[in-house]
């Protein structure tokens, strides 16, 4: 990709989302963080000048917070040839959310609503520009509820619906979107989670989402072999899914 | 909203606060195992909530897990990983300062500036160790003679101590402290950020000599003659040697390369170790190898981090210990020899390895003296407590010092012994940790404090 390239990463704090944008620091493109923890945003620009002298730029974003939004699209609005990772995401314990249902209302609200107003707030951003790339993260929890994480699965199930129809709005324009659905890598996310050993690294997601974006991919799996596990997963019957404990 | 602390980024609202769970860990030779808390902050401000660990217990920072002994371990405290903390904050060209966060990697920092012709002077093995761990064991390469420690260029820090919180920290305003956290085993304090002077490299190669030497005491004379001489110097014995060739060896140096025509790329991983001939026959060939002198030019982060596949393949080998320590210039060839057949009688060491300390460390606690520092590698099976007492006893009639990082026997009146100025960093922990929220195993058997166990 030439170096006239800006990436746009939404939940640029998160260890995917760092991985990221070193890769494309290396490749020489330019970087515009967006995040709400902007004193930590600073240090990973910081880092992306001192070891690649990247262009980067920072700029404050929440994702449950729409008047952000609009600032964002403004700052990505300037770019030659904008493009677009999409890394925020919200998992808290689903035993906690059942004890405190409005939990999940914030990561319905973060991980589906913010990022659905973010993405139609980019759209005429990224039409404008033809040949941009957007890259979504989606989840292997989003192709199946499961009871160990159905709030955050149904959460991961609309964006993936959301990436599906957004990629069909934005296809005449000439931009793809990618949907990376990604398996449980080490993140600080899964860091606490207990019986999460040779998990992938956020490194290896992150070169995953690259190669997507760059071949222009719809969907793809990260790492690749939860294609055939989720291809397994999605075909056992409900009645029986029901009584399986997975 | 409600109370979510990290949305955007990653959620971690788990079991505990803080993004803490209860995890094993052991030492990198996997002997050693203990259960605590632990956490994995990515940034700053996280780990300086890490500070006072949860449940009232105790801390310890660790960064690549490299200690050989129990130096990172907490059993019932909590351990903080700065792995994550991998951010390069700035650089200035005229001055070479580079400016990190303590889980910036050694490894890391070299391949990053080399191409641009600086290089940490000092380049302690393994590639994957941090700067944190690098500065709170004072670590050294094959070049202390000529450069010292990693310590001796350390600009500044960033230390969180339980008393006074983040504060930067210099040797000149405050000499106390700064010398206490050089090779202070992450006692005084979690490092946040370290200033690193780097030095000028002339390109990314070295011209490695080999010269097979048949006797100990040449092998530690040349060794000696040779270490001011070059840029990097080190000694390897071949310990499974016998009869007359016992304390053969070979004495390895090697010159940055002035200028090369080759380019030089990242090293991908380090070399496979060859296991699958007789470590004596794989010595012997080693030995006679280097018998009339042999040449080669090396990629700079091969030569080194050359034995980074070494320790890997300790890793899952469990039962290895090392006897690490400094010896003092006059009788080295005495005490050497005395180790070794110590060493020999219960079944010998797997390997032996010496290098040359040029001047005594700016910390407290740092193991560097002008002298020899010996390495020994040994099986569990010879490294019985018997054995390691018998060493360390040996150590310090010899006047030497034992490395905190690789150890897992020193006992704490043999610690008090051969470090003279334990009083001094006494001194220091009493006053920016009063409360004793800094332990570590090593720490509790070494009673480095007045521990309540």
């Amino acid at each position: 990709m030439a170096s006239r390239d800006t990436w746009l990463i939404l939940g640029a704090s998160s260890a995917l989302a760092r991985a990221f944008a070193r890769r494309a620091a290396r490749e020489g493109a330019r970087l515009l963080l967006a995040g709400r923890d902007t004193a930590d945003l600073a240090d990973g620009a910081a880092d992306l000048r001192t070891r690649f002298a990247a262009d980067v730029d920072i700029v404050a974003f929440d994702a449950v917070a729409p008047q952000t939004h609009a600032a964002v699209a403004a700052r990505l609005a300037s770019a030659e040839r904008p493009n677009v990772l999409l890394a925020f995401a919200a998992m808290p314990m689903q035993a906690e959310m059942e004890s405190k249902p409005a939990l999940a209302a914030v990561t319905l609200d973060a991980n589906l609503t913010g990022a659905a107003t973010i993405l139609l707030r980019l759209l005429p951003v990224l039409e404008a520009k033809r040949g941009a790339r957007v890259v979504i993260v989606g989840s292997v929890a989003g192709d199946r509820g499961r009871p160990r994480n159905y709030v955050y699965g149904a959460s991961k199930a609309g964006l993936h619906a959301l990436a599906s129809g957004y990629r069909g709005r934005l296809h005449r324009a000439g931009v793809s979107v990618s949907l990376v659905k990604a398996g449980p890598f080490d993140s600080a996310m899964t860091f606490t989670r207990t019986g999460l050993r040779g998990v992938a690294t956020a490194e290896a997601v992150a070169d995953d989402c690259w190669r997507a974006a760059h071949r222009r991919a719809t969907v793809v799996y990260s790492p690749a072999t939860w294609r055939w596990i989720m291809m397994a997963v999605k075909a056992v019957p409900e009645p029986l899914f029901k009584r399986l404990d997975v | 909203m409600t109370d979510v602390t990290a949305r955007d980024d990653d959620a971690d609202v788990g079991a505990l606060e803080g993004g803490w769970v209860q995890r094993r860990l052991s030492d990198s030779t996997g002997r050693a195992t203990a259960t605590q808390l632990v956490c994995r902050p990515d940034r700053p401000a996280r780990l300086q909530s890490a500070i006072p660990a949860p449940e009232g217990r105790s801390l310890i920072a660790r960064g690549g897990g490299h200690s050989l002994g129990d130096a990172t371990l907490n059993d019932g405290g909590a351990v903080a990983l700065t792995v994550r903390l991998d951010r390069m904050l700035s650089f200035d060209g005229a001055s070479r300062v580079v400016e990190v966060e303590a889980g910036v990697t050694i490894g890391d920092i070299l391949r990053t500036f080399l191409p641009r012709g600086h290089m940490p002077a000092a380049c302690p093995a393994p590639g994957t160790a941090t700067v944190g761990g690098l500065i709170a064991t004072d670590s050294h390469g094959k070049n202390h003679a000529r450069v010292g420690s990693f310590g001796d260029h350390v600009a500044w820090l960033d230390l969180i101590t339980p008393r006074h919180g983040l504060r930067r920290i210099t040797q000149e305003d405050d000499t106390a402290l700064f010398g206490a956290t050089i090779g202070g085993m992450g006692l005084t304090g979690v490092i946040a950020r370290a200033a690193i002077r780097l030095v000028p490299a002339a390109s990314a190669f070295v011209t490695v000599h080999h010269q097979a030497v048949r006797s100990l005491e040449t092998l530690i004379e040349n060794l000696s003659t040779a270490a001011p001489a070059h840029d990097y110097a080190a000694a390897w014995i071949d310990t499974l040697a016998t009869g007359s060739a016992q304390g053969r060896g070979v004495v390895e140096t090697a010159d940055i390369a002035s200028a090369s025509r080759r380019t030089w790329t990242p090293m991908r991983s380090p070399s496979p170790p060859r296991a699958f001939l007789p470590q004596r026959t794989l010595n012997a060939h080693r030995f006679r190898r280097a018998l009339r002198g042999r040449h080669s030019v090396l990629p700079l982060d091969r030569f080194l981090f050359q034995h980074d596949s070494t320790i890997r393949r300790h890793d899952d080998r469990p039962g290895f210990a090392q006897l690490q320590c400094a010896l003092p210039a006059e009788g080295a060839t005495a005490a050497v020899r005395r180790l070794l057949d110590i060493t020999r009688r219960d079944g010998g060491a797997l390997r032996a390895a010496m290098h040359v300390v040029g001047n005594e460390g700016r910390g407290l606690l740092s193991i560097a003296r002008p002298g020899i520092r010996l390495t020994l590698d040994l099986p569990t099976t010879v490294a019985t407590p018997n054995l390691m007492h018998r060493l360390e006893r040996e150590t310090l009639d010899r006047g030497g010092r034992i490395f905190l990082a690789s150890d897992a026997h020193l006992t704490d009146h043999g610690f008090a012994a051969m470090y003279p100025r334990l009083a001094d960093f006494r001194a220091v922990l009493a006053d920016v940790d009063p409360d004793m929220r800094l332990q570590s195993d090593l720490a509790r058997r070494l009673r480095l404090r007045d521990y309540v166990v």
